[in-house]
């Protein structure tokens, strides 16, 4: 078998036992890696009613046969658990440098279940493994734990995949980071691997995977330098990263400002990419293999009005957003210190900033006092105190050990006053993209599998072009609809593009060098999974695999009871019309557009329009029948 | 100022261009201004010239005056441009 090692780890840490699991190449072609590989062994072995941050929780981190392929968008991998946030299965896809490692190292995927009575970090190396002590790193900083392992180890190459104090401290937003900078952020399962008392998993490999057409997968490679050279978006996008979506989101009033009640604010020049460029980074950082180098560093130097250390790297459009105008801080030194702070004790800086966003309105109104957050002042704009929250929930401390719950689970505790104001779905916050700008996004944040997502659908512009780009004619949208229009094709374009994203997700590449705006667009990614593979995969066997891992995903939480009450915006969206300088102001989204565009997106899923979940006849058409039985048992 | 249209002087407004995310820190402008047809049809055409002689690649989003347009929604509505007008170019770019 061609691309994979054919090899995936067990880890049973109760027993502190191993296992190695070979696979035939039918599931691998079947169920791919990355997400879909993690989907199918939570529903497989994952029985309903788990606490997610009980032994009997599973984490399934997955590659895929592109990793250790020396192309642009490879170094992703994805980790699959039952969130501690939403109750649900969740994804969380992360890049950096750790998965060629592990591909290195020989194993495709790794399976970790029970938890270990002690602190300890999981060391895979060229196809041994071994749980080492890992007391002593337990409570520092991610930085002073990735220096300390790799001294063990005696090897400086040596990457390291871990959790900070907030996965230690169960902080229900707490992340997964590898070269301190590269974060598998969002749904909390850094507090799972801290359920676990697994503080790192670290890898280290000479094994050069065989790929079927290594030559193809070279030049391809070298195509992808070549325009990003020569074509100037892409150019742009290298020095800019994500922070160019900062402009063109602030100018039609689609950045959340003022916990969710404005689309722009006074400051916002201060945030824009060309501001970051100019006057915060000397060079783009990167991850393995990448040309696109479109990760946010910041320079050393920093000093004013906060010291910024450059290891724990910049912060991204989604911090700018939720860390910034969300919270009324126009200064990007201050983002970058909150940013900073969540890096060390590795939090997700999307829920960390809606959190306190959601406490500074809570303030604003007299739901909470000083008296209640430790004596910490926590208004709009006031960076000091955002900065000292973020550490308090980083370590559990005081009114901190409330905030690391969650917005959600603080909401119900502080009463109805607060849960009006609260800005989540399945008790999770949502990223810096406002549905009141792009309409699809209203529809994306309720009906996805974990909650408020902004990587797992096509974003409303890509259907705004005119002419429509040619990719997504071949999706059959044909016609230009505005980003704020909630419709039918919104819907359409929801469903199928989840399915292309899934299966972005489980092929573990990057959406930023494979999609229909990246240098690599569809026609690319079907041709380098067949280079790596061997395989004749197609398109439509790509959608199929991607719409499995959906409906794996759509059962597991079935089983959990989820259906479509909990596919629900909260009333702020629909009753609050934002504030903005752009096409937003005096808008809210239409409930009853929402609810029929929903029906209209589960019918399109082949779902039941009442519930929401998979019909059996869906689940026979993507060969999952076991899963039939399971639900029917 | 770049003339793109024949159409007689008194008929020709003076739009201005934005392209969004273009300024740099201490620049003033990040657009340019643009005779065109009064026909809002016409003028976008002109626009869509303008930006296609710029050589990009990349698909984009045109609002006018706010508002997001295209060839489709502003044919044969018969609405003019007056002096001053914006037509703003959005890239498209996914989530971030």
């Amino acid at each position: 078998m061609k691309g994979y090692t054919g090899k995936i780890l067990r880890v049973d840490l109760t027993a502190g036992s191993f296992s190695v699991e070979k696979p035939e190449e039918q599931f691998y072609r079947k169920y791919i890696g990355g997400a879909c590989m993690g989907a199918y062994y939570l529903v497989n072995e994952m029985e309903a009613g788990v606490d997610p941050l009980s032994p009997e929780n599973m984490i399934v981190v997955a590659l895929s046969s592109i990793s250790g392929a020396a192309i642009s968008g490879s170094a992703r991998h994805c980790i699959t658990s039952k969130s501690p946030l939403t109750g649900t299965i969740a994804s969380s896809e992360g890049g950096g440098y750790w998965s060629p490692e592990l591909k290195f190292a020989g194993f495709d995927a790794i399976i970790i279940k029970g938890k270990s009575d002690k602190p300890v970090y999981l060391w895979i190396h060229d196809g041994k493994y071994e749980l080492k002590d890992a007391g002593r790193l337990w409570g520092k900083e991610t930085g002073e734990v990735q220096d300390g392992i790799r001294d063990e180890l005696d090897d400086k190459r040596v990457k390291v995949l871990q959790i900070g104090e907030a996965g230690e401290k169960l902080v229900r937003f707490a992340g997964i980071v590898n070269e301190l900078k590269h974060f598998n952020g969002r749904n909390g399962l850094g507090a799972v691997m801290g359920s676990k008392n697994l503080k790192a998993i670290a890898v280290r490999g000479t094994q050069k995977p065989e790929f079927a057409d290594p030559g193809l997968i070279q030049e391809m490679a070298k195509k992808f330098v070549k325009t990003v050279k020569e074509e100037e978006f892409y150019a742009d996008f290298r020095l800019k990263g994500t922070t160019l979506n900062v402009e063109w989101e602030v100018d039609q009033g689609g950045v959340p400002t003022n916990n969710w009640r404005n689309g722009n604010f006074e400051h916002e020049d201060n945030l824009s990419g060309n501001s970051y460029y100019e006057n915060m980074v000397d060079e783009p950082g990167t991850c393995w293999a990448c040309a696109q180098s479109c990760k946010r560093d910041v320079k050393g130097g920093i000093t004013e009005p906060y010291s910024i250390d450059e290891k724990y790297g910049g912060p991204e459009y989604e911090t700018i957003g939720m860390c910034g105008s969300n919270l009324m801080i126009g200064d990007l030194v201050e983002i970058a210190k909150i940013n900073e702070v969540a890096s060390k004790y590795c939090m997700d800086t999307i829920s960390l900033g809606g959190t306190i966003g959601f406490i500074m309105e809570c303030f604003e109104k007299g739901i909470l006092t000083k008296d209640k957050t430790g004596g910490v002042e926590v208004e709009f704009g006031n960076a000091d105190s955002a900065i000292k929250l973020a550490e308090m929930i980083g370590k559990r401390e005081g009114f901190g050990d409330d905030a690391a719950e969650g917005t959600a689970r603080l909401a119900k505790k502080l009463g109805p006053e607060a849960e009006r104001v609260a800005v989540t779905v399945k008790g999770k916050e949502f990223p810096a993209h406002m549905p009141h700008f792009k309409a699809l996004m209203s529809l994306a944040y309720a009906v996805n599998c974990f909650g408020p997502d902004h990587v797992s659908a096509e974003h409303d512009p890509c259907i705004a072009g005119d002419p429509v780009q040619e990719e997504l004619q071949g999706f059959g949208f044909y016609d230009p609809t505005p980003p704020e229009v909630l419709n039918f094709e919104k819907a359409k374009l929801l469903a199928y593009s989840q399915r292309f994203i899934s299966a972005i997700d489980s092929f573990t590449t990057c959406q930023f060098t494979f999609n229909n705006w990246s240098v690599y667009k569809f026609p690319d990614l079907i041709k380098l999974l067949n280079a790596t593979t061997g395989w004749n995969y197609t398109l439509y066997e790509m959608m199929l695999m991607g719409e499995r891992r959906l409906n794996l995903m759509r059962a597991f939480n079935q089983r959990d009871g989820f259906d479509s009450k909990d596919d629900m915006l909260p009333d702020r969206l629909f009753e609050d019309p934002i504030s903005s300088n752009g096409l937003t102001n005096g808008t809210t989204v239409d409930k009853e557009t929402f609810l029929k565009c929903r029906e209209d997106y589960y019918r399109l899923m082949g779902w039941d329009p009442e519930t929401g979940n998979p019909t059996e006849v869906k689940l026979r058409e993507l060969g999952l029948d076991w899963v039939v039985e399971k639900l029917n048992a | 100022m770049d003339v793109s249209s024949p159409a007689p002087d008194e008929e020709r407004r003076e739009v201005r261009i934005e392209f969004v995310g273009k300024k740099r820190t201490g620049e003033d402008d990040a657009g340019e201004t643009l005779l065109v047809p009064s026909s809002l049809e016409e003028a976008l055409a002109a626009v869509r010239k303008k930006i296609a002689a710029a050589g990009s690649k990349i698909s984009y989003t045109i609002y006018y005056n706010g508002r997001f347009i295209s060839r489709a929604s502003v044919k044969g509505s018969g609405r003019t441009v007056e002096n001053g007008d914006v037509f703003k170019i959005i890239p498209i770019m996914g989530g971030g």
